[in-house]
């Protein structure tokens, strides 16, 4: 990777936070402060766009740079997995078992689902 | 609202987002360099070890900022952007999909790994706390 590359990968992760950060805000206004609901969210929709990528790359419509601005970029800075913990944890520690296991695996299998989905429809 | 709240409103959600975008950044440049330096290895490797160490970090920092004025710009920054842009669920969800069953463990042993990191970051953090709590209240006495 050039070090050019390098920084612009590095800024578009810096926009998808924001992006992140926005969606959270807004399901927070939506279904209320303390929701889970904005981090699934985006986690399911930012699943289903690298699989979309991943797709479109397999078949060579997204070259390599621009699969990675997009993928460890804008998708790898949208997405996130520590925060997904923290939630899960939370529940756990408030020791609402069924709720922390839903959340974890529901993360899980929702982001792969989507995954998968965008994933088939870019290898068209 | 008037137009000073309105303008306070604002710069503060632009301040926000500057953190946001700051520490996303960097958080994704950390992530970067992770693929870049560790082999690939087992299914997407270094994905699973920057999200184990980022999910132990987030223990840690929010569990330390949990009982602390001025907290919203470090969680913002740290939380939010570093460890945010640090960690990622869309690179995991990927390789679950395209590495079959092997890619399903990896799945499963990322979220068990993540949530006992994540456990293990903040019961640690509340512990010392706790130990610190009684060693000051002792000394006062």
């Amino acid at each position: 990777m050039t070090p050019v590359l390098f920084l612009v990968v590095s800024l578009a992760g810096g926009l998808g936070a924001v992006a992140r950060f926005a969606v959270d805000a807004l399901a927070a206004r939506v279904v209320g402060r303390r929701s889970r609901w904005g981090i699934v969210a985006v986690n399911v929709t930012g699943s289903f766009a690298l699989g979309l990528v991943s797709g479109l790359a397999s078949r060579g419509i997204a070259d390599a740079d621009l699969a990675a601005v997009l993928g460890v970029g804008v998708l790898g800075g949208y997405t996130t997995f520590s925060t997904a913990m923290w939630d899960s944890v939370t529940l756990l520690r408030e020791r609402r078992w069924a709720a922390s296991a839903a959340h974890a695996l529901g993360t899980l299998i929702g982001s792969a689902a989507a995954a998968w989905l965008g994933f088939a429809l870019g290898q068209g | 609202m008037t137009a000073s709240q309105r303008a306070a409103t604002q710069s503060n959600a632009l301040w926000a987002g500057g953190l946001v975008f700051l520490g996303g950044s960097l958080g994704t440049a950390l992530r970067a360099l992770v693929g870049l330096t560790l082999p690939v290895g087992w299914v997407a490797l270094p994905t699973l070890v920057v999200n184990v160490v980022g999910a132990f970090a987030i223990g840690v920092l929010y569990e330390s900022l949990a009982l602390r004025d001025g907290r919203r710009s470090w969680r913002l920054f740290l939380g939010t952007g570093v460890l945010g842009g640090f960690t990622t669920y869309s690179a995991l969800a990927v390789a679950v999909v395209t590495h079959g069953a092997q890619g399903w463990t990896s799945g499963l042993v990322s979220v068990i790994a993540g949530l006992v990191a994540c456990w293990i970051g903040a019961a640690v953090t509340a512990a010392a706390r706790a130990h610190g709590t009684r060693k000051s209240s002792g000394a006062e006495r």
